[in-house]
């Protein structure tokens, strides 16, 4: 069952267009991580989502719904920029959170609090960045959402407690709920996402199964002796999707046989060759990288 | 998400009803030391004695040259109608209101963190008017008894009678001040503009600009343009308190009568609420 559907998403603030025709469908219980260069229209996306923002068109919905106020019983969403109430204390945001959900949960909010080491009878203007962003986990965690909408969760958190806020995403999609989530580090992306959808310029690059898109393709290396060898036509072959050289390395992006790829590389008579896996941020990097270097124009 | 307005507004009654609390302290000792001096000038050389209570012993002597006694601000003969308290009182709402009227407006900056909660924006506007209401009633009853306080120590709260027209200036009063609130929310609630900054303006604008529009050479478009803006003006409507024989009636720089004004100022404030809650509605974070 899907429970965020978007389609055909376009939002644009005058001329300029911030998201286009953008469609994306998250399963029941999913994690996927939203990734995309600064001002790609990641934000956007969600406040359109959860109607903070008006889109120009398209349909967007929660459960099959429009987003109304009663759907934020079960939606918990943490902004990129601290929105707290920067003159209460923590134990007063507790009490509201308390007062404005039924499935609020105190004694889990006690237990992130801990984890977070967060003085409750602090105010908010007084605590770090991360401090902040931690109360703002908290409170949403401590709502038991069924679904999660976070913008760069754990910015300005110290890997220890990213790796924390990892967890407690990993195991609120294990125990049912689903997960969107936006970052930069695509570490974090690669290590609790099961799903990926990368924008770029308010457009849906890529978009599928981390593990799917992983074993996609190869990364084949070869570092050669000078840098003055050539490809020898390997830009057009239709398995190479990408093509970079850097001095005396040249690395080819490869769907399918890369075993023969390999082959036609030795025959230039290489140094040292190598294949690789796919990670994430090779993933990303494909998918955001120009149209010059994804097509291996020059090489 | 009444809580956050509740806290809001408690914070800033506390202030500004410290402050109050100050004013009236100050002008019931400043009257209380002019009224010793008038005392001394009529009275002639004598022992200062001050009656700290009612009870016999409790006076204290100092060695000064004159003499003074609450007794003789007693033995005037006057009336002290509840209207006229209920004017002072509605000032003092009035200033509150204006404090209060930019609540809509502090959430906008905030990324929609009212906006991603299980209340509609209407209900979530309704109470925040709700708990401001309320501590516009506080503040009303904190200068009604600042004012009884001070009344009291001069021995003479009880000069105060329910004249006719009380309930009719407390009625304007408390009208003036929605009008001021529905005005500033109204001007606010849908965009990201300072708050404080725009208050500041109202009261410039209405405090000092228009009541110098009649007495300065502007120009017929701009003392039109004045007099047209002075119509949203709520110190225009309730300008001051006179007595009227036994009574307090509502002076209105705009020529309105008691009635008039309560008609008029209710009108515009729920006016300004409702174009308010309109606005925030569609505000876009």
């Amino acid at each position: 069952m899907k429970t965020i559907t978007i389609e055909h998403l376009t939002k644009r603030y005058g001329e300029q267009s911030a998201v286009a025709d953008l469609s994306l469908e998250i399963d029941e219980g999913s994690v996927c991580g939203l990734l995309g260069p600064n001002g790609s229209g990641k934000t956007t996306t969600f406040k359109c989502l959860l109607g903070l923002a008006r889109p120009t068109s398209g349909t967007l919905a929660v459960h099959g719904a429009p987003v109304t106020p009663h759907t934020f019983e079960t939606l918990a969403y943490v902004p990129e920029r601290n929105t707290l109430y920067e003159w209460m204390m923590v134990f007063e945001l507790f009490n509201l959170y308390k007062r404005t959900y039924k499935k609020y949960d105190a004694a889990r909010a006690a237990e992130l609090a801990a984890l977070f080491k967060l003085d409750s009878r602090k105010r908010i203007e007084r605590l770090s960045k991360g401090q902040q962003t931690a109360v703002a986990l908290t409170l949403a965690f401590a709502t038991r959402p069924d679904v999660l909408v976070l913008d760069e969760p754990a910015s300005g958190l110290d890997p220890i407690f990213q790796r924390v806020v990892l967890d407690l995403i990993i195991d609120a999609a294990a125990g049912g709920a689903t997960v969107l989530f936006s970052s930069h580090q695509i570490g974090q992306v690669e290590r609790a996402a099961d799903r990926v959808a990368i924008m770029k310029d308010g457009r849906l690059v890529l978009d599928g199964n981390v593990d799917t898109l992983k074993g996609e393709e190869k990364i084949v290396e070869a570092v050669f002796d000078g840098d003055a060898f050539a490809p020898n036509g390997l830009a057009t072959d239709p398995r190479v999707r990408r093509i970079e050289r850097n001095g005396r390395i040249l690395r080819a992006y490869v769907r399918n046989d890369s075993a023969d790829v390999v082959r036609r590389l030795e025959a230039l008579g290489p140094k040292a060759i190598s294949v690789y896996d796919l990670s994430l941020e090779d993933i990303f990097l494909g998918a955001v990288s120009d149209t010059a270097a994804r097509n291996g124009e020059g090489i | 998400m009444s809580l956050v307005e509740f806290l809001r507004a408690r914070r800033s009654f506390y202030i500004f009803g410290s402050i109050l609390t100050a004013i009236v302290l100050s002008i019931s000792i400043s009257l209380g030391a002019a009224m010793r001096q008038h005392a001394q000038d009529t009275a002639g050389p004598a022992h200062v004695t001050i009656t700290i209570s009612g009870a016999p012993g409790s006076s204290h002597s100092t060695p000064a040259h004159h003499h003074w006694h609450p007794e003789s601000f007693r033995d005037l003969n006057f009336k002290i109608p509840l209207g006229l308290l209920f004017g002072i009182a509605a000032y003092a709402t009035i200033i509150l209101a204006t404090i209060l009227g930019t609540s809509l407006n502090s959430e906008n900056g905030r990324g929609g963190f009212a906006f991603t909660k299980p209340i509609s924006r209407e209900r979530l506007a309704l109470t925040y008017f709700a708990v401001d209401a309320a501590a516009g009633v506080a503040i009303f009853a904190l200068a009604l008894i600042l004012c009884a306080i001070a009344l009291a120590a001069f021995g003479v709260l009880d000069r105060v009678f329910l004249d006719s027209g009380a309930i009719a200036v407390a009625a304007a009063g408390t009208g003036a001040a929605l009008m001021w609130y529905g005005l500033l929310q109204a001007l606010t609630s849908w965009n990201r503009l300072k708050g404080g900054l725009i208050t500041g303006i109202t009261w410039a604008t209405f405090l000092i600009v228009l009541p110098l529009y009649e007495v300065t050479q502007l120009g017929p478009i701009f003392h039109t343009m004045l007099a047209g803006i002075n119509y949203l003006n709520p110190l225009a409507y309730y300008t001051a308190c006179s007595l009227d024989g036994q009574t307090v009636a509502v002076l209105s720089q705009l020529g309105f009568g008691t009635g008039q004004v309560i008609a008029f100022t209710w009108t515009l404030g729920i006016a300004g609420l409702a174009i308010a809650t309109y606005g925030w509605k569609q505000v876009e974070v």
